[in-house]
């Protein structure tokens, strides 16, 4: 017998989608991909396309990505639909309401408490840089990651107590050379996408057809000129 | 002598202090050009290494980083023995970060490995709109255009300026990296290759040469 609904998802918004589930009161199916595979989005198309192929007893899977690194193109399932969000990756997700979020990407590094607890996150690059080369290289190290970057945005969606990472993250900055700044986030994205109302910023892929670029197109054009005029 | 393998190795292993004694013990020698270009060679042969173990996950960003310091710190120390400053140049590369990106670790690991490797490099820096792009080809006259970047958007951006320099009619062979350069987005932005691997970027540049 066919079950319904299964939804794969980056673990690196872990947090974020649990608020989401739990604020709509749904519960599906969930895998949590690890989040060290958005660093790598050869390696991630080729995982999430087995967790495609792996799982098409289900009518429909959700896939909790936006168009990171581009991997989600080309993927395609056989008998289960593939529903995904027209985002350009999932700072827009959590950022979709703010204005300018397209110009200020460039010099402005994102976290959140799923991107502070990673084994390549910020703050174990920062760690290792200090252990493995001492204060000072690791000082030339960062100061070349970041010279290019002017803030460290911390992005507040609820879905996490902001009290117990905010020293660090602050911590971060300060060492790092950056201006500070926490931002109001929110989850409404992934609401609307696991209550399947879904609207203009929702894409379904039948099966047998390939994701492509096209299918973020609409979306990720408005929120960019959007950004640019406002 | 020099053991090149050891100096891949030492490269590979980011041992800076290593990488120095092997290299001023090697100058110390006046060995001929030809013999310092198979120590740079050895050093890019390192960096891919670098490379490997990045992508494997068991280097940080940090280690590209120090990579890249350490190899042009090696190569300033091979330059007495490199040969003058006029000989014949490999090619000439125009690279940059793309529009709306202003990641350039890569890149710049790129440029310190297509220098060593003979090419003659023109770094246009970051944010680089797709109509400088267009007007220094036409300057310069590359054999290569390479863009890179590492926001998703960067991809538009090349594509932007991939569609520039065509309709400019510059005929250079282009290449892409960063993070999120695919076989998929390769096509997509029309470039003749792609790699996420900056020592496997300066082999494809020189196959075009």
């Amino acid at each position: 017998m066919k079950k319904s609904i299964l939804l794969i998802v980056c673990g690196m918004i872990q947090d974020e989608m649990s608020l989401a589930m739990k604020n709509t009161n749904i519960n599906y199916d969930t895998i949590w991909m690890s989040a060290e595979l958005h660093n790598n989005p050869d390696l991630l198309k080729l995982e999430l396309q087995k967790e495609i192929n792996s799982h098409q007893e289900y009518d429909m899977i959700l896939l909790g990505y936006g168009n990171c690194g581009k991997a989600l193109i080309g993927l395609q399932s056989d008998h289960a639909r593939l529903a995904l969000l027209r985002s350009e990756d999932c700072i827009q997700m959590l950022l979709h309401n703010k204005e300018k979020l397209k110009s200020i990407r460039g010099e402005t590094y994102f976290i959140t408490k799923g991107w502070m607890m990673g084994k390549k996150s910020l703050k174990e690059e920062y760690h290792y840089a200090i252990n493995k080369y001492g204060p000072k290289r690791a000082e030339m190290i960062m100061g070349i990651m970041f010279k290019n970057y002017k803030s460290l945005m911390m992005i507040d969606s609820g879905a996490y107590d902001l009290e117990d990472w905010i020293h660090c993250a602050r911590h971060l900055s300060q060492v790092l050379k950056l201006d500070f700044i926490i931002t109001q986030g929110d989850v409404e994205l992934l609401e609307m996408f696991i209550s399947l109302e879904w609207d203009h910023r929702v894409v379904v892929i039948e099966p047998g057809t390939k994701i492509t670029m096209d299918d973020f197109g609409v979306e990720c054009a408005v929120a960019s000129c959007a950004n640019r005029i406002s | 002598m020099l053991d090149l393998k050891v100096l891949t190795q030492a490269v590979g292993d980011l041992e800076e202090e290593d990488v120095m004694e092997l290299l001023n013990d090697f100058v110390a020698t006046k060995p001929s050009e030809a013999e310092a270009q198979e120590a740079v060679a050895a050093c890019q042969g390192g960096m891919a290494i670098v490379g490997d173990l990045f992508e494997k996950g068991e280097y940080f960003v940090g280690d590209l980083i120090f990579a890249g310091e350490l190899l042009t710190e090696a190569i300033n120390v091979l330059k007495p023995v490199l040969g003058s400053e006029d000989s014949a140049v490999a090619g000439t590369i125009i690279i940059g970060t793309v529009h709306g990106d202003l990641h350039d670790i890569g890149k710049n690991i790129f440029k310190s490995m297509s220098e060593a490797a003979g090419f003659e490099v023109i770094d246009l820096g970051i944010d680089v709109a797709p109509e400088l792009f267009v007007e220094k080809a036409k300057d310069c006259n590359p054999a290569i255009i390479g863009m890179s970047g590492v926001l998703t958007l960067a991809i538009d951006s090349m594509k932007e300026t991939v569609d520039a320099l065509k309709a400019a009619g510059i005929d250079a062979k282009v290449i892409i990296g960063g993070n999120p350069v695919t076989k998929e987005s390769c096509e997509y932005v029309g470039a003749d290759q792609f790699t996420t691997n900056a020592a496997e970027g300066v082999k494809i540049c020189q196959s075009w040469v």
